[in-house]
């Protein structure tokens, strides 16, 4: 119940602290099966007018990519084995895997320093995680 | 504007954005129980936009928001989630104690309006957006431009120079549209504008539809503010 009410209030009593900074961003790598490395999130080259229209409307591969993002930051920021196999089953929801798929992914973080972007992965499928508080 | 009319328009609009969010959550791979809660929350919807349940599509939608909530550990799609929440959380009020509606729209009104004022606030005491890199580095590696060909935009730093400050003075002075109907007008087009280049050029789709559902409690309170001078 505790949880539920944590969830509940930031909606009821926001910060509104929308971009206060921008922090390293994260990136999701996902291989199937043993295949080569591929970037999950996926994003056109240029975008036309008539897409854009239609994407005010109706995004929802954008849409779910920004929540694997969110996941991703969820479970950069505190890092447990339920938050672990939430992010693997959106991850695989998302790329329309089944549970007996062999589905490995990394998370890495994106930064701006010295005049140059660095990436460092942060997480593997593979390492261990603490369990939930 | 009425209160009546106020809660009304702030109804059908956020059965609207909400119609369009559950669309897109039918449009993809989803377990089972989505496919129920999203269908629900689309017959909700359908039925909140015309008045037809009266308010219990309006407090089914609530409910399943919280299960939403519950499901993904979190808002699905961030801030655009919590103000949904937020603005169904005081129609929700107002219509289960017509008595208290004013005090819920009302709160709805401080809350949007604090929504720009507080994120204007933050970045105009942040050095990095008041000297444009901290939008620059928006472009230039964030998850949210929607296509490769807008980081090329991280190398004009005059333009986002410029584009940092239009945002930032719009949101730290929106509280003052709240003193003419005309004023405000101009500035709810400006906030929308913003919202609407957001969606284009960042994908926030959800969060265009969704804050403008709050737009006529302002409307509401404006007027209300207005007797009193």
């Amino acid at each position: 119940m505790l949880h539920l009410i944590m969830l509940i209030l930031p909606a009821l009593i926001p910060s509104w602290r929308f971009f206060k900074d921008v922090a390293p961003s994260p990136r999701i790598k996902a291989r199937i099966d043993g295949s080569e490395w591929r970037e999950v999130q996926r994003r056109d080259e240029r975008i036309t007018v008539q897409l854009s229209s239609k994407h005010l409307f109706f995004n929802p591969n954008w849409n779910a990519d920004l929540f694997l993002v969110s996941l991703s930051e969820r479970l950069i920021a505190t890092p447990n084995q339920e938050r672990k196999a939430r992010f693997d089953n959106a991850l695989r929801a998302h790329l329309g895997l089944d549970k007996a798929t062999h589905l490995e992914w990394r998370l890495s973080l994106v930064d701006y320093h010295s005049g140059r972007i660095v990436q460092e992965v942060v997480f593997e499928s593979a390492d261990p995680m603490p369990a939930a508080a | 504007m009425s209160l009546d009319n106020a809660l009304r328009w702030t109804e059908c609009l956020l059965a609207f954005a909400l119609l369009l969010q559950s669309i897109e959550h039918l449009a993809r791979p989803r377990a089972s129980v989505e496919t129920l809660l999203f269908g629900l929350r689309l017959g909700l919807c359908a039925l909140a936009m015309p008045g037809i349940a009266g308010p219990w599509a309006i407090w089914g939608l609530w409910l399943t928001s919280i299960m939403l909530l519950w499901r993904y550990d979190g808002p699905y799609n961030g801030g655009a989630d919590r103000m949904g929440l937020l603005v169904l959380t005081m129609v929700s009020v107002a219509l289960a104690w017509p008595a208290h509606a004013g005090l819920a729209m009302g709160y709805l009104a401080v809350q949007v309006t604090l929504s720009y004022f507080v994120s204007g606030w933050v970045k105009l005491r942040n050095p990095n957006w008041r000297d444009g890199t901290a939008l620059a580095n928006v472009f230039r590696f964030s998850a949210y431009p929607v296509s490769d060909d807008l980081r090329a935009l991280a190398h004009r730093p005059g333009l986002l120079f410029c584009a940092g400050w239009a945002v930032i003075l719009l949101e730290v002075f929106f509280p003052l549209a709240i003193l003419h109907r005309n004023l405000l007008a101009l500035a709810l087009g400006a906030t929308a504008t913003f919202h609407f280049v957001n969606a284009v050029v960042f994908g926030l789709n959800r969060f265009f539809w969704v804050w403008l559902s709050g737009y006529p409690a302002l409307f509401w309170l404006q007027e209300r503010l207005s007797l009193l001078y």
